[in-house]
Parts: structure tokens; sequence; C-alpha cells
């Protein structure tokens, strides 16, 4: 019962931190530019696309995850660049379209640079199961545990005590008044799509080895993750992080007890019963709203 | 009164001249089945833009009901033989009484929480069409009859054309009406400020909850008329990109702006069509066009041209 | 007033004149070239993208594949083919329309394509009413059940690939399964399938669980089907990325319970995906996947081989099951059109029915033998499998992902080995045809080396099934007036 119980939350809980760290990406996005980046999930795929390739071309895996960050930064920079940098001052709706128009646009790109087909990539160490208490765990699951709680402190250090950090706080707070304090509101925006898709690609890079990689892996991973953000409450990156794990424990759980057939119907059930009594997300201020 | 000149009935006899031009153009059943895609996508967007454009509630899930109206005309005359007027009109019942009951709830929601909102009802009942394969057949769909009315059934491309077109002008007569009542002030004003709205003493919830019921319901009517002139239906037609690719045929078109809704949905049905024959880049050429339009034409394509036919005029 | 609305009216004038514009643009669009020998159209909508990719994407490069080979050895009856493809994904709208323009704007002369059931249910009133012959690459029997005049379909049902699964199960002794399918049309169906053929054949599903489209995560499932009371196999429904996961987790777990899969699993790219986990699963496949292995005087050795060495060099992809389909379908249709010595719509489709030992099949269950190709699904519940067991199959060490793990092993290791079930079937001999196989013994495929711990026994039936022409009914033999 209890082994049970641990396999349902062990499995949530990896899913979880996925979900976490593309809704991570939501929210940073967000607080910058009041813009829901619908490519986000674009940014997971292409994390592990580009890791696959690169070593399938004979890169040893640590340089083909760097570069394959690096890949996904540079994308995300030339989104904010080309696409959303030009249509600044547009409405909401307008930037979510022009998003979505990436992210198709990226996954076609993929299609033609790459493949359709579905690929694997190697766990980073070993794929012997670990067992705790009769349930058990990958090693890749501790690996996305351990580097998700290593990338929200990280998180947590860079906005709390880096100058770029707080001003981002600021900005997200109240860009006039950050811009009036002498704050370059546009390098921000740059920082946090690169951020936001270096977050992303880590993200795809880690779950590649559990889930397997494909063009069109990020469909449902960015669905799930901006449902994560919104959850914990847009423009709360920690609040992301708790809405990731809510929504990946609550998957694994009704797939275990109630019924696996609705488990994303019940997951979306949770996430709408959430926002009716919270309506700000779980740790979301208000303030959420489009402007 | 003006006479006959109102701006609405002159947008009004365009739409038509147009519907009752193109025939000229469309060489053959093909091109008949674009324009009638177009007409039905269009009715949609002509419901969804009162709700987008003129209420500013965003509904990332109207493909939900769309699918709904599709579903309940095909279980209803399919399975239980029902007349299909009548489970054209039973549907748009079901779909008008499920919206209003979610409405409330949902519309408390603000700006992305109400997207948040909207998408996940639309997730869920796409959800329920794919796992109900004993109601729905599933994800292959199932079988529709034709569309008969009181004996007479339209066959052949034409004839559909002009239901589907006549159905239009009827939608956007309706939605012009709307706009220009108490109603549709009342919907504005709770656009501009909706605190300024309920300070003014309008019931702005009651106001959004009607707006998105009509929403709903065109949507319901254009589905269940899609399931009997395609004689098929899948839940595709209810999946969460359906649901962002008509949120993108208004904006596209331009919010606030019937007749952009009617142009949008021109423009996105026909795009796939035109880039159908670039196989492989399709996906890519299609994100970049989408990409393009809004970012050269931020507030639509109608809005922006009349800005620019107005600027030349200066 | 006036002025203003003449304004709104220029205004809506300007629109509708850019839409007209459009409209007409869309027009022109796809009249194109004119060629100089007239070509024989060959139009396609295919799942090239979306959910659907794994069947579409094989499908649509072997065509593109073959048409230029054709092309290149002269054309057919000294016209060029040409194939017109469109993306239809699995939306059932898209492949009216596409199916609308192939028909009415680019006349072709017949259509091969179709990957769901779902696109392929859809047009099918279409192509019926437009009369052009139609050959189906879409799995369910619903699709020739009832007979239609105008449509074909080359791969057997996943009806069909169900009941060998669980007559192999039951061989074995296993009759409780836990079943588990993912949410694709091809799931469902096989799905739906298993919880109908399940009682008649003295199967128990104890345990019934599903996941969602893009799931990265199936242990939950998994250990609830684990934890049934008395399951005592596994069997999953799907495709794509989650077999592989599946698999993995399957692993993960420790489960020990022999493990199915479908046909959907069917190549390569699921056991590299699987990275060592796939090791034991168990499906039905074509001979095709294993044409190494099958012995040279196989009549389906020279042409499945010539198919996989082409495929996979020119597209450096391993072959799949689906990608067969199509190259029957595009050869079926060649061959009619060669009969016919035109591309006379009703003369083609009168040869498409009359194909007879197509032995140049490499995908298709029953493509060799022209009634069983229309047959198989007209028939419906009562058909008889048309598979034999492949002494192993599936597995193979040839791509391997890294040396030394999974299937190397498992190939010199006969008791935990890799094995299929693989069907098509058989090309053979009349002779032989009502006669039943034993196991290890079908004909043209080669006997395990070492032993055949891994085969399983099963029964190869040939059968007279009854074909339509007309209004004569066919069983077997000549057709007889009914």
């Amino acid at each position: 019962m209890l082994a049970e119980f641990l396999q349902f939350l062990f499995s949530g809980v990896t899913v979880g931190a996925i979900y976490a760290l593309v809704g991570l990406g939501f929210s940073i996005i967000f607080n910058s530019s009041r813009v829901i980046n619908f490519a986000q999930g674009e940014f997971v795929m292409i994390g592990g696309m580009a890791t696959v390739f690169l070593m399938g071309g004979g890169l040893p895996m640590p340089l083909a995850i760097l570069l394959a960050i690096v890949i996904a930064t540079a994308v995300g920079i030339a989104l904010e660049r080309f696409a959303v940098e030009p249509a600044r001052g547009a409405s909401v709706v307008t930037l979510i379209i022009i998003t979505i128009g990436a992210s198709i646009f990226l996954r076609g790109a993929a299609q033609v640079i790459w493949d359709r087909n579905f690929h694997s990539m190697p766990p980073f160490t070993g794929d012997r199961p670990i067992e705790i208490a009769g349930a058990t765990i990958l090693p890749q699951g501790l690996w996305v545990l351990g580097c998700t709680l290593l990338i929200v402190v990280g998180l947590r250090v860079f906005f709390r005590h880096s100058l770029t950090g707080k001003a981002m706080l600021a900005a997200s707070y109240n860009p006039l008044a950050a811009q009036l304090a002498g704050i370059d509101t546009r390098r921000l925006l740059l920082i946090s799509f690169a951020l936001a898709s270096g977050l992303g690609a880590t993200a795809g890079i880690l779950i590649a080895p559990i889930a397997l990689t494909y063009a069109n892996v990020g469909v449902m991973l960015g669905l799930k993750g901006f449902s994560a953000a919104i959850v914990g409450g847009l423009g709360n990156p920690m609040g992301a992080i708790a809405g990731g794990l809510v929504v990946g424990i609550a998957e694994a759980m009704t797939a275990g007890y109630l019924s696996s057939a609705y488990k994303d119907a019940v997951a979306f059930v949770i996430i709408l019963a959430v926002l009716f009594f919270l309506p700000n997300g779980l740790f979301g201020r208000p303030g959420g709203e489009a402007p | 009164m003006s006479g006959l000149w109102t701006p609405r009935r002159g947008g009004l006899i365009a739409l038509a001249s147009v519907i009752a031009v193109l025939p000229l153009f469309l060489q053959n059943a093909f091109h008949y089945d674009v324009a009638i895609l177009i007409g039905l996508n269009a009715i949609v967007c002509v419901g969804l833009n009162l709700l987008i454009g003129y209420a500013g509630q965003i509904s990332l899930g109207h493909a939900g009901f769309f699918a709904l109206g599709a579903y309940a005309s095909a279980i209803l005359t399919g399975e239980h033989d029902w007349p299909p007027l009548a489970a054209l009109l039973g549907g748009a019942l079901g779909v008008g009484l499920l919206s209003f009951v979610i409405a409330r709830p949902i519309l408390k929601l603000k700006g992305h929480y109400l997207a948040m909102g909207t998408l996940g009802m639309g997730i869920i009942i796409s959800i329920v069409l794919n796992q109900e394969v004993e109601l729905t057949g599933g994800p292959d769909g199932m079988p529709v009859p034709s569309f008969v009315l009181f004996g007479w059934k339209p066959a052949g491309e034409l004839t559909w054309y002009a239901l589907v077109g006549g159905l239009l002008l009827a939608t956007v007569w309706l939605a012009l009406n709307l706009i220009d009542s108490p109603v549709g002030r009342a919907l504005r004003a709770v656009h501009g400020s909706e605190t300024a709205a309920e300070v003014m003493g309008i019931d702005t919830t009651r106001y959004k909850v009607q707006v998105f019921v009509v929403s709903a319901v065109l949507a319901s009517l254009s589905g269940s008329l899609f399931a009997h002139y395609a004689g098929f239906i899948s839940p595709a037609e209810g999946e969460f990109f359906r649901s962002i690719e008509l949120v993108t045929m208004v904006v596209l078109g331009g919010m606030a702006s019937t007749f952009g809704a009617v142009v949008g949905a021109a423009i996105l049905t026909l795009v796939p069509q035109l880039l159908a024959a670039f196989h492989d880049y399709e996906m890519l050429l299609f994100g970049a066009v989408l990409m393009g339009m809004m970012i050269f034409l931020r507030k639509g394509l109608v809005p922006s041209l009349a800005q620019l036919l107005r600027e030349r005029r200066k | 007033m006036i002025k203003r609305s003449i304004r709104v009216l220029r205004k809506t004038a300007t629109v509708a004149a850019a839409v007209a514009a459009v409209v007409v643009g869309a027009v022109g669009f796809g009249l194109g070239g004119v060629q100089a020998a007239e070509p024989i159209k060959i139009g396609t909508f295919l799942a090239v993208t979306g959910p659907a990719s794994f069947l579409g994407d094989p499908e649509l490069k072997t065509l593109e594949m073959y048409v230029e080979q054709v092309n290149a050895a002269g054309g057919v009856l000294g016209r060029p083919l040409e194939l017109v493809s469109y993306d239809a994904q699995h939306d059932a709208k898209k492949a009216v329309t596409f199916v609308k323009r192939l028909v009415e704007q680019d006349k072709v002369d017949l259509i091969v394509g179709g990957s769901t059931t779902g696109t392929t249910m859809a047009v099918i009133k279409l192509v019926e009413e437009a009369g052009v012959p139609f050959i189906s690459l879409a799995g369910a029997g619903v699709i020739v059940d009832p007979v239609k005049k105008w449509v074909f379909k080359t791969p057997h049902t996943d009806r069909v690939a169900v009941d060998k699964i669980f007559q192999d199960m039951k061989a074995r002794g296993l009759t409780k399964v836990g079943l588990f399918a993912g949410s694709g049309g091809f799931d469902k169906s096989c799905h739906k399938n298993a919880l109908e053929l399940a009682p008649g054949k003295g199967m128990t599903i104890v345990a019934d669980e599903s996941h969602g489209k893009g799931d990265t995560d199936m242990t939950a499932q998994l250990t609830k089907i684990k934890n049934a009371p008395g399951v005592q196999t596994l069997l999953y429904c799907g495709f794509g990325a989650p077999t592989s996961i599946v698999a993995k987790n399957y692993k993960q777990l420790g489960m020990t319970i022999p493990h199915y899969q479908t046909h959907g699993s069917a190549s390569m790219k699921f056991i590299q995906g699987a990275d060592g986990a796939a090791e034991g699963v168990r499906l039905p496949a074509a001979a095709l996947l294993v044409v190494d292995q099958l012995a040279d005087s196989h009549p389906q050795k020279q042409v499945a081989g010539a198919y996989k060495t082409a495929y996979e060099s020119r597209y450096n992809d391993s072959i799949s099951t689906f990608g067969g389909h199509a190259y029957d379908g595009l050869f079926i249709a060649v061959e009619a059109i060669k009969r016919a010595g035109s591309a006379d719509k009703e003369k083609v489709r009168a040869e498409i029915e009359k194909t007879n030992n197509f032995g140049e099949a490499i995908g298709s269950c029953s493509s060799r033998d022209g009634r069983l190709f229309r047959g198989l699904a007209a028939q419906g519940n009562r058909l008889k499998p048309t598979f034999c067991f492949l002494p192993h199959c599936g597995g193979g060490s040839r791509r391997g992902v890294r040396p030394g793990s999974g299937f190397r092993v498992a190939m010199d290791r006969p008791e935990r080995g890799a094995r299929g079930l693989v069907h098509p079937h058989p090309n053979l001999p009349p002779s032989r045809g009502k006669a039943s196989c034993p196991s290890g013994d079908c004909p043209g495929l080669r006997p395990r080396p070492g032993g055949g711990a891994a085969v399983d026994p099963v029964t190869l039936r040939r059968l007279p099934l009854p074909r339509r022409r007309g209004n004569k009914f066919c069983r077997g033999g000549p057709c007889r007036a009914r």
C-alpha cells in the first residue's frame, strides 16, 4: 500500500519537476514582459533534440548538453529580438499569438532540420532503478529532482542577491518605475528570454532519457508548464515550482487511485478548482490580469 | 434614423455581395469546400469576437463548444434518429445551458487566469470526446447522416454554400445589432474598465455571461452544420489548437470588428491550403506567416487597413 | 451619416476585394505547369506531421522514393507517375478538403493514402461519389466492411493483431490480461478490439488503464496493473514514443509478467528508444522487419530486402511496417494500371479488385492474394488470421543502441529472446493453402537455429474468403452467382 503510494508520488514528483521548470520559464518571461510565451515548450524540444543530434554527430554528452542549452538560449534571444521586440506595445492577445506562431515555426523548423522520429538519449548515470520502500525511481529521476532543486536555489540567489536579478524583480512589479530608476528594461527582457529558454532546454535534456524526445514533445509539456505557472500564480517563480509539483502529483495520484483515462481531465479540474477559490493561483498576487 | 444607408447596412450589403459574387470565381467542388469552411469558421469567429473583441474576455476553449454541437448532431441524428434540425437545436440548447452553468465561475477569472480556465474547460471536453469511445467513436470519429430540413436535403456544394452564406449573413446581422444595442454598449464599457462599468450600475457579470452563452451557441450551431456538411466528425475538431486557431482568426482580422472576424476566418482557412504545396516547409511557413502578420498588423487586418486608408485620405 | 456609411462600405469593399484576390490566387494555385507527356496522377493524403506522423512519415517517404524509381525506369505505360501529396495530419476535416482538392482540382487518377482510420472513413463517401479508386493505408476493418465499390486497403486490421496476440497468450497459458492503452486513434481501436475479443477468446481483462497524449511517465498505471489481482500478462496498445516509455517503466518497476505490444511498436525505433528495456517484448509485425532473417528462398526476401536497403540508405532511417503498406498500395495500383492498359478509373478499379498473387507485397498481411486483400476485413469478426510466428523478430542486434546491451545478448540467449509474432504472410504455395502450419514450419521462414525455444505453435491457415464482385460472391475458387 505504502509502496504503491510512494511509486505514484515518485512518478508525480519527477514529472512535476519538469512541469515546474517549464512553468518557471513562463513565469520569468511573464514577469519581465507580461507575455505568455507559448513557445516555451519548444525550448524543451530544442534542448532534447539538439543534444541527441549533437551526440549522434559524435560529441561527448556533457559538451552536447552544453551546446544544446546554448543553441536553445540563442533561439530564445532571437525570438525576443525578431518577434517580441518588434511587436512591443501590441495587445496581450496579439503577443500570445505571435508566440504561438513562433512555436509552430520552431516545430516546423525542427522537422525540417532534424526529423519527425522519436529519439532516445542515454541516461546521465546508469539505468538501474533505485528501490526505496518497495517503490522504484530511476537515477535519471534523481537527476531531474537534483537539478531542479539546484536551479531553484540558484534562481533564488539570483533574484535576491544579484543586481540584474533585483532589477528583474523590480521591473516585474512596476516596469515604468524601474525604467525611471535607470533600469534598462529592454535588456532585462532579453535576459529573461535567455533565462527562460535555457531553463526550458534544461528541462528537455533532463527528461529526454526518461521520456524520449521528438519534434512535438514540447506541445503537451508546454501546456502543462503553463498550467503549473497559472496554478502557482503567474509572475511568482517559486509559485511555478509549487504549481508544477501540484499538477504532476495530481496527475499521478489520479492515474493511480481514480481513473487513468481521465487523468489529464482530473488534473485540469483540480486546476480549475484552485482557480475558482484562489482566482490568482496559489501564490499569485492580484494583477496577473492582462493589462 | 438615417434611411437605407447606415454603416451597418452598408457593411452587410457589401458582405452579401461578396457572398453572391464569389461563386463566379469558384471553379470546382474543392473551391466551394474551402469557401464553406470559411463560412462555418466565420460564424464561430463572429460570436467569439463578441466575447473577445467587445466584452474583452478571452476564451481558449471555443473549439470545445463547436465539437459539442457537432457531436450532438452526430449522435442525436445517427444513433437516436432525431430530425437534424431538432438535433441542431437540441445541441445548441445543451451547449447554451452548459456554457451558462460554467460561465459564472469561469468569467470570475481575469486575464491569463481566464485563458487558463477556458483552456482547461476545452481540454476536458476534448478528453471526454476522445475517451467515450462507445458514444463518440473515440479518436477515429464517427459518421454523421445527411442534413434534412423538412424533407429538403441540401446536396451539392452550391446548396451548402448558399445555406452557410445565408447563415453567416444572419449571424453578422445579429452581431451588429447586438453591438449597437444597450447590451453592446454595456459590453464595451466592461471592456474599457470593468470597475467603472460596475460603478455605473452595470451588472457586468450578467452581460459577460450572456455574451459567453451567445458565442458558445453560435459555435455549437456552426459545429452541427459542419458535422452534417462533412458527413464525418472526429475529436480533432475540439482540440486545443482549434481553439487557438479560432482566437487567432479573430485577432488577425481585428478585434472588435465583426467584418474583421470574417476576414480573419477567410485568411486563416485559406493560408494552410496555399501552403499545402510546400510540404515539409508547410508548418514552418505557417508559423512565419502568423508571426509576420501579427507583428506588422498588430491591431488586426481590418482595423490596420482602415487606419491606413484614413491616413492616406489625410 | 451617408458619408460615413459610404466610408464603411468602401472599407468593406476593399477588404472584400482583398479576400477575393486571395481566393482567386488560391484558385490559380496548383494549376501549375503543363507537362509534356501526360503523367498518371497518384494522389495521397497522409498524416505526415502531428501525432500520427509515425504512420504518415514512412508512408510518404516510401511513395516518393518509389514514384521516382518507377519514373526513372520509364514510368507506367510510357507515362510518368506524378505524386500529389498533402499533409492531412490526423484531422478528418483536412482529409476531406484535401481529397476534394485531389479529385476536383488536381484531377488525380487514383488515391493511395489515408494513414489513419478516421481520415480514411471521413473521405469514403467522397471517393465513392467521385468514382476514384482509393487504396487506404489504415487499419480498421470498417473501411472495407461492408464492401465499397471504390475502396480498398492494404494493412491487416488491428483486430487481427489483437486476436493473434490473444492466441499466443492462450498458448502460453496466460488468460488474465492487464490492458494498457494510449489515447490516439490507433491505441483506442486496439483497446476496443481487445475488450471485445477477450471474452470469446477466454481471456479476462483484469486491469484497464490508459495514458494521455504526450505523457512522459507511465509508472502509476503500470503499478496498478502490476498490483492487479491475478494479472498474468501485459498488453500495451499504442505507438510512438510511449511504446518505449512503457517498456522502460515496465523494467523500472521490475515487472516480470510477459509483455506484449502491437504492430504499432513494430519498428527498430521502439527498440532503440527503449534503450535495452524492450527485451522480451512480443509483438506482431510484418516479415519485412525481419527480412534479414528470412531464408533466401522466401519469396519476400528479395523484394523486402531491396526495399529495406533502398529506404534505409536513402533516408538514413529504419524501416517500419507502415512504409510497407504504402509500398504495397503503390505497386498494387501500378500493376493494376499496367494490366488495365490505361489510367481509366473504372478499368483500374476492376483490375485492383482482381489483384491476385501480388508477389511483390512486403508489408501487407494478405496482399499476395487478392481475395484476402479485399476480403480480409470484409469478413470482420470471422476472419481467421494468417500470421505465423517467426522464431524471433522485433529484436535483432542489427542496430542496437549501445553495443552489448539489449538485443545482441537477446540473440544469443534464446530463452530470453526478444521474440515476435510475425505475421504476414506467407506466400504459401496454393497447394498448401488449407493446411495448417505448425510451429517452426512456416514455409519460407527459416527455423531458428539452435532449437525452437522461442517458437510458439500457431496455426497458419489460409482462408477462402468471400469477396463480392458485382453481385456474385466468390469463395476461394471461381466466382459463382449467388
